[in-house]
């Protein structure tokens, strides 16, 4: 607690403020601009952080998580369009409530949820993160080994409507992380004489390219870029007794959120549809849900603002990245030459804490901000697309370039935007490439250790009851989205027939 | 014949040719007297994996393929993709402010579908402002050496 306190003080320093304030507002903008959701936003941003000194640019990372969840909430009510997938659920109300001429009181109210629900994630984060990393600590190379297959237990999550497709882009993303000189060997691998591959794929190239690239010329392959959307829009607030009214809901719906956050492969959708459900379930006079209901806004939006702080609790105690959003936070990790997991609290503990300081100001600095900004951003969803779509992608190739001072790594934008494009058109799951290429190392070292330990025997791997913890929660992990997906499919359907 | 080979069984082709290349060239690797696992193990591993799924996506895949959702611009997205070639080819020629206004400048007169004289009077100072904005903001603000012809 007192680590978290002094986190708090450096938060508030001008210079870390600044990078949380920065953060912020680049996520609110990413989010608010449907097609660029959290993970795009992050990506975007991450070249950027390389040479930054960690107390900012992993703060700044973290803020654009926390900017983006909140940011997704205004195409949503506004155009019925969710900026971000987490946003989904919002629009059931909150576009009923701007038919009604109630936009601004449902954008207030995304607002408050999304502020509260963060703090309340946050709160829970510091609590829990301590005793999962001690126990982390008993770990050896077969239980990193499971933890990593844990992580991409999360492909079920995003690969779409084939999970064989998905198991596919894992592998690849897996064998990305093998590209370059072999570390227990020296052997070049797969580099085709190209030097600049001995060091292996650059993280930047890849994750901007399939998750940012990509998403341009899937739109302009399929004409989206010419969509230009335009509303007349009319201020309103929530009452007191509205707030009074939503504030239980708020409270319930981030603490459910930080825990689905905290499981590989649910995620903010999950965990929106998942409070709105449980919200209508729970609450008394339902009827008014799908019809403009301010509860309806509250309930999905502090779940969903509350997933960034419940995805850290297994990215700093683990080690293992949750979601596609998560996994571009643990690259900043790297990139700032800090390894995610146990050993962080044993020796830098004021990192995470700090981190974690900087989460809970950044709802702060969200709230303020997201005052600030709300008339200007409401006028960014009605922005033509096709100066969006230049201007994301000189983005992306210069924040690439910035990271080698070399157009190599722009040229690999290029050829990863192409793959992800190809992917995505195919049913391929370009996330969970990303995902397999964030785990690869952690895999590969951690088998390849245990294997030299146990002189090649493969029953190393099923020794120790963690390992079979770890396994049966592997199983669990893949099996989780389905099921949760079933449900809320189930009830969304539920809903719609009742609206 | 159109049956047998349908999109997804051609995918699963595909795939299953990536595995064997990954086989195969792990196949070349020297293996080392130090490490007892080696480092073309892995890598066929990984090749195993890309298969089996890509063999089961081979024999269900029966019928007809499920048409792709979106549209087809294939004009737009080939001169997307030869601006882009064009942009990082003259990235370090030309310098980075006058390669990104008229990188911007071929995207919007292209993608905005309005009349030219009012396209023209967004894209051109969208393109300078922009490019220059970014320049300063990159190699000023942030010192990321841009190759530069006229600043």
């Amino acid at each position: 607690m007192q680590l978290f306190l002094q986190g708090l003080v450096q938060a508030l320093n001008p210079s870390t403020f600044l990078y949380i304030l920065i953060g912020i507002v680049w996520g609110i903008i990413g989010g608010a601009i449907p097609g660029i959701s959290a993970s795009v936003a992050m990506s975007l941003l991450l070249p950027f952080t390389y040479g930054m000194n960690p107390m900012y640019s992993l703060p700044m990372l973290a803020a654009v998580y926390v900017g983006a969840e909140y940011g997704g909430s205004i195409p949503a009510i506004l155009i019925k369009t969710p900026g971000t997938g987490a946003a989904a659920a919002t629009v059931l109300d909150g576009y009923e409530m701007n038919a009604k001429g109630l936009g601004g009181k449902a954008l207030c109210m995304s607002l408050y949820a999304g502020v509260l629900g963060g703090m309340v994630s946050v709160i829970i984060l510091v609590f829990t993160v301590i005793p999962l990393s001690k126990f982390a600590l008993r770990f050896g190379p077969t239980e990193y080994f499971w933890m990593a297959i844990m992580g991409l237990s999360v492909v079920g999550a995003v690969s779409g409507k084939s999970p064989a497709k998905g198991f596919i882009s894992a592998v690849f993303g897996l064998f990305l992380a093998v590209i370059g000189m072999d570390s227990f060997t020296a052997v070049h691998r797969f580099t085709f004489g190209i030097n600049r591959l001995s060091e292996g794929l650059e993280m930047i190239p890849v994750m901007v390219g399939l998750f940012a690239v990509s998403e341009v010329l899937r739109q302009v392959f399929n004409g989206d870029v010419f969509d230009v959307i335009r509303q007349k829009f009319k201020m309103t607030y929530p009452t007191r007794k509205e707030f009074a009214q939503c504030t239980p809901i708020v409270l319930a719906s981030g603490a459910m959120g930080s825990v689905v956050g905290a499981l590989p492969g649910a995620g903010a959708t999950i965990a929106s549809w998942i409070a709105y459900s449980e919200t209508k379930m729970l609450c008394k006079n339902t009827e008014t849900f799908g019809t403009g209901d301010i509860r309806g806004v509250a309930a999905p939006e502090a779940a969903n603002n509350s997933v960034p702080a419940g995805g850290l609790i297994p990215l700093l105690a683990l080690g293992i990245p949750g979601s596609n959003s998560t996994a571009i936070l643990m690259a900043g990790f790297t990139i700032a030459g800090i390894s995610c997991g146990p050993m962080l609290f044993v020796n830098e503990p004021e990192i995470p804490y700090r981190l974690m300081a900087c989460m809970f100001v950044a709802q702060i600095v969200l709230a303020a901000v997201g005052l600030l900004v709300l008339k200007p951003l409401i006028r960014l969803t009605s922005v033509s697309k096709v100066y969006l779509t230049g201007a994301i992608l000189v983005f992306a190739f210069v924040g690439a370039y910035a990271v080698l001072n070399d157009i190599f790594a722009s040229w690999m934008v290029l050829v990863f935007g192409l793959a992800g494009f190809l992917m995505k058109r195919y049913g391929f799951a370009p996330p969970a490439a990303v995902l397999g290429f964030v785990l690869g190392e952690l895999v590969e070292n951690n088998m390849r250790r245990a294997l030299q330990l146990s002189r090649g025997s493969y029953g190393v791997f099923f020794s120790s009851p963690i390992d079979w913890v770890l396994i049966a929660l592997t199983v669990a992990g893949v099996c989780f989205p389905y099921i949760t997906a079933y449900i809320s499919k189930k009830k969304a359907g539920k809903t719609a027939a009742g609206k | 014949m159109k049956k047998l080979f349908n999109r997804e069984r051609v995918i699963a082709l595909v795939c299953l040719a990536f595995a064997a290349f990954i086989w195969f060239q792990a196949g070349t690797f020297p293996e080392s007297f130090i490490d007892t696992v080696g480092p073309s193990k892995y890598p066929r591993l990984l090749a195993a994996l890309i298969a089996v799924p890509s063999m089961v996506l081979l024999v269900t895949s029966n019928g007809p393929a499920e048409p792709i959702k979106g549209g087809r611009e294939f004009k737009s997205f080939f001169y997307l993709v030869l601006c882009i070639v064009v942009y990082l080819a003259l990235f370090n020629l030309i310098g980075f402010v006058l390669a990104t206004t008229a990188f911007l400048l071929a995207l919007t007169l292209y993608f905005d579908r309005r009349e030219l004289k009012t396209r023209l009077k967004i894209a051109v100072p969208y393109s300078a402002g922009f490019s220059l904005l970014l320049y300063f903001f990159f190699a000023r603000l942030l010192g990321v050496l841009l190759p530069s012809l006229i600043l």
